[in-house]
């Protein structure tokens, strides 16, 4: 057997062909090399794929370090409050000892009001400054996908639906701000709000001449914009 | 030591052999240094442009670095395969939307690619170029069973295991694929 089937023999091992055309299949297969890959090129790919982890992995540990100042400050809280309860502790415990040694103390010393001395538990205020927050879990970057637009794209175009579009797009670009296909996704974002005669087509059209200044839809971001103020100033 | 479980069986065809070794699956370097040929292989074969490829090859293996701890060691090349088929067709998706926008990106693979091309005789890279524009005719899976039995030298077996499709399978799209590259060539004529 020749590549994996009694009667499945490669074209370039048959000794003829069965028509003309699969004559010139066979011909246009052996002209065809197969890929290689130089030494250099892996080498230099393989640093690539080091180079672009270890930058992942420092905003991964960027991302980390408020939740390491937390830590550190809620546990030199809890030390202090430890501290601070073990000593009112001790003192309890050493006060009734002397009162049963100066009986002419007033009771009321004693059983001083010991509700009053616990210590409240910490609290972080919710307008507290975002190293004080407790660190949610972040989500591990994913790859980007392109779907979205994808599927904006049809949406707007061929099936005539700026409300679903609109959808997409929303989402690819809070996901993907800066995605490989953002500038794609404020465009047709424009598109998908014009159609929609929604309004946010000027706020899309300003954005996209803010972050893409020299963009290549920037004429039709312009146009929205000039637009809108023609029919502010009717 | 993880092993891959699964040795790769060695191909028959002269000047495109693969060494049957395996590799500890948890150690980045040894997978690339096994796999980097074989995952470009399969870029061109599922139609990934050549002028791209090392830019594919680089994302595959990004996200392989990622991955790679929380691989069961099952089935290496069937796992590196499914990366690759994600990577190439994100790639096409992301080059198809630009295409609509630019009309200036071609989207075949067709593009010329970083090689020996000065030194490739030109009726070799007139048939290389026309084989390219019937293979981007036919569908995806035909394109890639094809081009990895005829042109990069595997298996059926090798084929079905990678893509996890049963063998008949297989086989039935590469006799297709023949079928309509066939029809594809006697209607430019």
């Amino acid at each position: 057997m020749t590549g994996g089937g009694k009667d499945l023999e490669r074209l370039i091992e048959m000794s003829e062909a069965a028509t003309p055309e699969q004559a010139r299949l066979r011909d246009l297969v052996q002209s065809s090399s197969g890929v290689e890959v130089s030494d250099g090129a892996k080498q230099q790919i393989y640093m690539k794929v080091l180079a672009q982890r270890e930058g992942r992995h420092r905003k991964r540990f960027a991302l980390l370090r408020p939740a390491f100042v937390l830590g550190v400050i809620l546990l030199a809280a809890g030390a202090t409050a430890a501290t601070a309860l073990g000593h009112r502790w001790m003192e309890q415990r050493r006060r009734p000892a002397a009162a049963a040694l100066a009986p002419a103390e007033p009771r009321a010393r004693v059983e001083a009001p010991r509700g009053e001395v616990a210590l409240a538990p910490v609290e972080i205020p919710a307008t507290a400054p975002e190293t004080l927050r407790p660190h949610t879990p972040r989500t591990r970057p994913r790859s980007e996908d392109p779907s979205a637009v994808v599927n904006a794209l049809e949406a707007l175009r061929k099936q005539h639906d700026p409300d679903r579009a609109a959808k997409l797009l929303a989402g690819y670009l809070a996901a993907h701000p800066k995605g490989a296909l953002a500038e794609e996704a404020l465009a047709l974002s424009i598109e998908a709000a014009t159609a929609r005669h929604d309004p946010a087509a000027s706020a899309f059209a300003r954005r996209y001449l803010r972050d893409y200044p020299t963009g290549r839809f920037r004429q039709t971001a312009q146009a929205v914009l000039e637009r809108q103020q023609s029919y502010g100033a009717r | 030591m993880a092993v891959s479980e699964h040795p790769w069986p060695v191909s028959s065809v002269p000047g495109r052999e693969r060494a049957a070794v395996d590799v500890d699956v948890r150690d980045f370097k040894a997978v690339y240094d096994r796999w980097v040929l074989e995952v470009a292989r399969w870029i061109r074969a599922m139609g990934g442009p050549a002028a791209d490829r090392d830019d594919l090859l680089q994302e595959v293996f990004v996200v392989v670095h990622r991955r790679l701890p929380d691989f069961d060691g099952e089935n290496l090349p069937g796992w590196l395969y499914r990366i690759t088929a994600h990577q190439v067709r994100d790639f096409r998706r992301k080059l198809w939307v630009k295409h609509i926008f630019s009309r200036s990106v071609p989207l075949t693979e067709s593009m010329p690619a970083p090689g020996p091309t000065p030194v490739m005789s030109v009726e070799s890279r007139q048939k290389r170029d026309f084989l390219d524009g019937l293979l981007s005719s036919i569908s995806v899976p035909l394109r890639t069973a094809f081009v990895l039995f005829e042109i990069e030298g595997y298996t059926a077996e090798e084929i079905a295991r990678i893509q996890g499709a049963p063998l008949n399978t297989v086989r039935a799209r590469i006799l297709r694929a023949r079928k309509k590259l066939s029809a594809l060539i006697e209607a430019s004529r």
